[in-house]
């Protein structure tokens, strides 16, 4: 097992580790969080899947296309997050609390 | 492949999980909007050794620059909710499906990679801008309507 394999399966962990993440936390920005650390192993995944298929640059072009969309899904997130903590439409944050106030 | 790339790949490699674990698994939004600035800055190490030299600056000055310290921020304006999580009843089955599931992928994939190939600033660039015209329009009709609606849902008042 070379260096660069060892990239692959840490490429792989973090993809699951954001996926876990969204499984485990009940709270919305800690979601909203490892919704990123799952797009940080994906953009990985497809660059070293790029480079391993001697396609470098359709996947550069995408992994450039799909980093600045995911800015703009933090500002949205991020202001709807706040706005409804300002109007205290939230307390903790929670969302079992959302549900909860759903019901 | 020389031996210190090897050993760079290693520290990277190992930089990336244990940044992506803290960011998931510590109780403190804070400090996991911070473990991924630092996730994402070793991202960028990665595609520059990779070859990909225009996406490392992009992914440090546009996503670590820019988005990752917007959520550090915002979240540091809000007060520190207490951090609630599921029952841990079931983690050694979501431990056991993350092992198994990267161990699928791996094989899937190949452990034996090709050779490397470099993608210069100005290849790439010249890409996008030649078979990416659409999409580029696309990219700033999104981003303006992103900018114009965080905008007006940040400074909205309560109507009531």
């Amino acid at each position: 097992m070379n260096g660069i394999t060892v990239i692959l399966i840490a490429g792989v962990f973090v993809l699951e580790l954001g996926i876990a993440g969204l499984v485990y936390n009940r709270n919305l920005v800690k979601m909203l969080l490892s919704l990123e650390v799952s797009f940080n192993g994906a953009i990985l995944l497809v660059l070293y899947i790029s480079w391993m298929l001697f396609r470098p640059q359709l996947a550069g072009s995408l992994v450039f296309f799909s980093i600045v969309l995911a800015i703009g899904e933090i500002s949205i997130i991020l202001s709807v997050l706040i706005y409804m903590f300002k109007m205290k439409m939230l307390n903790e944050l929670d969302q079992d609390e959302i549900e909860d106030d759903e019901k | 492949m020389s031996l210190l790339l090897d050993l760079v790949f290693i520290v990277l490699a190992v930089m990336l999980v244990v940044f992506g674990a803290m960011t998931v698994f510590h109780r403190s939004l804070v400090y996991s909007a911070v473990f991924l600035a630092f996730l994402g800055l070793t991202n960028a190490a990665v595609f520059y050794i990779l070859g990909f030299p225009l996406l490392a600056f992009i992914q440090i000055i546009i996503y670590v620059g820019s988005g990752v310290l917007f959520i550090i921020i915002a979240v540091s304006m809000l007060k520190e909710p207490k951090v609630a999580r599921v029952n841990a009843g079931n983690e050694v089955a979501l431990a056991v499906f993350i092992i198994a599931f990267a161990v699928a992928l791996v094989v899937s994939i190949g452990i034996v990679p090709a050779s490397t190939g470099y993608v210069s600033v100005q290849g790439l660039l010249q890409y996008i801008v030649s078979n990416g015209e659409i999409s580029i329009f696309v990219l700033i009709a999104v981003l303006s309507v992103a900018l114009i609606a965080s905008i007006s849902i940040a400074i909205r008042e309560d109507q009531q």
